[in-house]
């Protein structure tokens, strides 16, 4: 290890505080009203979740929804169609669906408010209370192999949410320190989660792929930490080996010749032209230290969300 | 693998977030942050329009109450309206119930009163059944009192006609023996003659009227025949009549099968027979010198057999119905018979012919008398005892109504002085004939009397009888003074009915015989 990686607190700073604006509907065609509802403009910060904002919506769009019954459940967000999952952050999932070529269309981020036809298929209806201790607790396990961490401060998992709704630094590391907060040498397992844009495993066969209904896909694949610090391409081309490899160039030093030393650099390279590697609306480098990633770019749940996006005209 | 150094990747990473914020937050934030705040003013005109609302309708209270207080009044009423309705319903549906039923009712009634109707008619035919019946009721009695009537003068006119059959008998008798005397008289002097000839037909006058019966006492220890000394089987049919030789030594009996045979009492074999008759044999008697059998049978015959000879000395006839029994009346010399045409006859064997007709109003089952003695006496089927004299020829006394039934057989004790009677209603008495009083009676459950002819007897000093029952039981008993008592029972000798027993004279043995056509002589 070159050095004790310490982290960056004004990045992590700006980091947490990245917003994004979202424009919220509901979804007429399953609603018989005579005028037309307003929509919900509303900046959330990108570490955050959806299902924290359903009771305000619920409070926006009181005429329609207040009275009828319908349990905070009933309630999912979509994006073009597609159901959105409820355990990723909006940030991921912006970077997921949306973020492509710094358009100007993408923003705000258009999601559609249903209370109808569930789609069980692929969201758990009633978890979303159980989302962040959850991941929390997962990704205490990975870091340093317990959740006791997580389990004996269940009680501040509720002003955690708080904070980050609110987009609150300061009190959110106020607890979050004794969780997430780990040097390389206290790492057991790198908390890394990788989101692809596509609703299938890239193993699948094609037959299969097609009966599977879904949103992004997430692999979460730990890599044991082995005192080591790796760089994010070494980390995905183990992973996700059929979008990232290691290539071998060798390099040769004009100044050394009489040397004749041929140094051999591994080089990790895409395989597909236009894959994008994005870390909390960022692009990273490939060769990007995964330690100092994890220390600072970290999403709220401690975990590393590393967005790939894969062309989707690409063969697969 | 080569680490970009962490320098370099802080400081490109500052500037993407820099680049990112700018481009997501910057831009939007502003406009969306005014949009918020405009919803929030929204939502807080909405709760003061709810709040001026609500205080507005509480200002309108007192006509909202009243306006409440109609609208309740309204909706009181429209419940009582509603209740009220209900209330129709359900009357209404009660109403129908009722008046199904009250139909249905009707209809029941109909039907009851329509067989009302019929049975009202069924009452008058039945009630005029009845008239017609109690008429014909009354027609009936009145004919029944007629006929009652009719039967009484009918029975008086009956009584008339028994006594004038009575008397007509007695003067058919009378005039018999008016016929009888002339006959006599006129053969007396016929017999002068002949007499003297004609030896055979006489009794020896020398031979002793039998012997003295009461001075064959055996001295010494008299034992009670206990078991039979011959079992002999006499007659292929029942065996009718047995009787005794005077000495004891042999028996006659008398059979259904029309046979006499005569037996040894010592050795208990066949003697002889005489010939066979077409009827049963009624009655035996031997003679007292034991030269002539006399037997009647049921042809209403009577015939003297000689014993000598074995063969048939003299035949009498003129008894219009059964001869019942018979004795020798050796005083005068006739053979007296007991039959049930209600007369006793006096045969005469010199003359062939009745010499005497008593005349009885009953029918005669049994006469016994002593040789020596002159006074018959007679058992009748009314239960009457009747005397006779034999010499006068004329009835000394009755004895009305001795027995409740039928007397069955009367024995004469040796002295003369005590009859045995022997009656259907079961009993046995003991009479003295001198005092025409009872002195002792018999009864006992093993002794029926089954036939009219049935025979006690008694033995010669009459201390012991016996007699036979119906089942067949052997009854032995001692006569003592006033009471006859129970000696011995011999129930399973005899298989069927007993006819007849007789005591041996002068000796502790009897013989006994049966329906079966066996005779048992017992020792």
């Amino acid at each position: 290890m070159e050095e004790d990686i310490a982290p960056n607190y004004e990045i992590r700073r700006k980091n947490f505080q990245g917003t994004l604006p979202v424009q919220i509907r509901l979804d007429y065609s399953e609603i018989y009203i005579d005028k037309e509802l307003p929509t919900y403009y509303i900046m959330q910060p990108r570490m955050s979740y959806f299902f924290l904002l359903i009771p305000q919506l619920i409070e926006f769009y009181s005429e329609l929804l207040e009275g009828k019954g319908i349990s905070n459940d009933e309630y999912w967000f979509s994006c073009r169609g597609e159901p959105l999952r409820f355990d990723l952050p909006i940030g991921v999932l912006y970077d997921t669906f949306i973020r492509e070529n710094s358009s100007h269309d993408n923003l705000p981020f258009k999601i559609c408010l249903h209370y109808h036809k569930f789609p069980t298929y692929s969201l758990q209806k009633g978890m979303s209370k159980y989302i962040f201790q959850q991941s929390l607790k997962e990704s205490s396990m990975m870091r340093v192999g317990k959740a006791t961490a997580v389990q004996d401060r269940l009680e501040h998992v509720r002003s955690m949410l708080n904070s980050i709704k609110e987009g609150k630094y300061d009190d959110f590391w106020r607890y979050n320190e004794e969780i997430g907060e780990h040097s390389l040498s206290q790492l057991k397992y790198f908390p890394v989660r990788i989101v692809i844009n596509r609703h299938y495993h890239p193993y699948m066969l094609k037959e299969e792929k097609d009966s599977i209904k879904g949103n992004a896909f997430v692999i979460q694949r730990p890599v044991k930490v082995d005192a080591t610090d790796i760089c994010i391409g070494e980390y995905l081309a183990k992973t996700l080996s059929k979008y990232f490899f290691i290539q071998t160039e060798v390099i040769v030093d004009e100044d050394n010749i009489e040397e004749e030393k041929q140094n051999e650099v591994e080089v990790v390279e895409r395989s597909i032209k236009g894959t994008e590697v994005i870390v909390n609306g960022l692009d990273i480098d490939l060769d990007t230290s995964l330690t100092w990633l994890i220390m600072n770019l970290s999403a709220q749940d401690n975990f590393l969300y590393i967005t790939v996006r894969v062309p989707s005209e690409s063969i697969e | 693998m080569k680490i970009r150094p962490i320098r370099e990747t802080e400081s490109s990473i500052a500037k993407a977030i820099k680049n990112r914020d700018r481009e997501e937050k910057e831009i939007y934030s502003d406009i969306i942050k005014g949009y918020q705040v405009l919803i929030n003013s929204l939502k807080e005109t909405k709760g003061k329009s709810n709040s001026l609302r609500q205080s507005l309708m509480s200002n309108l209270s007192p006509s909202l109450d009243v306006g409440s207080g109609n609208s309740e009044k309204i909706n009181k009423l429209n419940e009582d309206l509603r209740e009220t309705y209900k209330k129709l319903t359900l009357a209404n549906e009660a109403v129908t119930k009722l008046e199904k039923e009250n139909e249905e009712l009707k209809k029941k009634n109909e039907t009851f009163g329509a067989e009302n109707e019929s049975m009202r008619v069924v009452l008058t035919d039945l009630k005029e059944k009845v008239e017609i019946r109690t008429k014909e009721l009354n027609a009936c009695k009145a004919e029944n009192e007629l006929l009652n009537g009719k039967i009484k003068e009918l029975k008086q006119d009956n009584t008339l006609y028994f006594k004038k059959i009575v008397e007509l008998q007695e003067e058919v008798v009378q005039k018999m023996n008016d016929a009888n005397q002339l006959y006599e008289e006129a053969s007396k002097l016929k017999q002068d003659s002949i007499l003297k000839n004609h030896d055979e037909y006489g009794v020896s006058n020398s031979v002793k009227p039998g012997l003295d019966l009461s001075s064959m006492i055996n001295d010494g220890y008299f034992k009670i025949p206990s078991k039979t000394r011959h079992s002999l089987f006499a007659h292929s049919k029942e065996a009718m009549c047995l009787t005794y030789t005077s000495q004891g030594s042999n028996i006659a009996s008398g059979g259904g099968d029309g046979i006499i045979k005569i037996w040894d009492v010592e050795q208990g074999k066949e003697y002889g027979s005489l010939a066979k008759q077409k009827k049963s044999i009624t009655c035996l008697k031997f003679s007292p010198d034991d030269q002539f059998l006399a037997s009647c049978s049921l042809d209403r015959t009577i015939k003297l057999w000689k014993i000598q000879t074995m063969r048939e000395a003299i035949s009498f006839s003129g008894h219009s119905d059964n001869i019942n029994s018979c004795s020798f009346s050796y005083a005068a010399k006739k053979l007296i018979t007991a039959s049930s045409d209600r007369t006793i006859r006096l045969w005469d064997f010199v003359k062939g012919v009745a010499t005497k007709t008593f005349p009885c109003t009953s029918a005669c089952y049994t006469i016994d008398n002593l040789p020596a003695e002159t006074e018959i006496i007679s058992g009748h089927l009314d239960g009457t005892l009747r005397i006779w004299c034999a010499k006068n020829e004329e009835k000394i006394h009755e004895i009305k109504d001795l027995h409740a039934d039928a007397i069955t057989s009367v024995t004469m004790s040796a002295n003369g002085n005590y009859i045995l009677t022997n009656s259907r209603d079961h009993t046995l008495k003991y009479i003295d004939i001198r005092k025409y009083e009872e002195v002792a009676e018999f009864e006992n459950d093993m002794y029926i009397n089954g036939s009219n002819t049935n025979r006690s007897t008694m033995n010669s000093t009459a201390t012991y009888g016996a007699v036979g029952s119906s089942h067949g039981n052997v009854i032995i008993f001692e006569i003592k003074g006033e009471s006859i008592e129970v000696e011995e029972i011999y129930p399973d000798y005899h298989s069927s009915c007993i006819n007849s027993i007789q005591w041996q004279p002068g000796a502790s043995s009897f013989a006994s015989i049966d329906a079966s056509g066996s005779l048992l002589i017992w020792d």
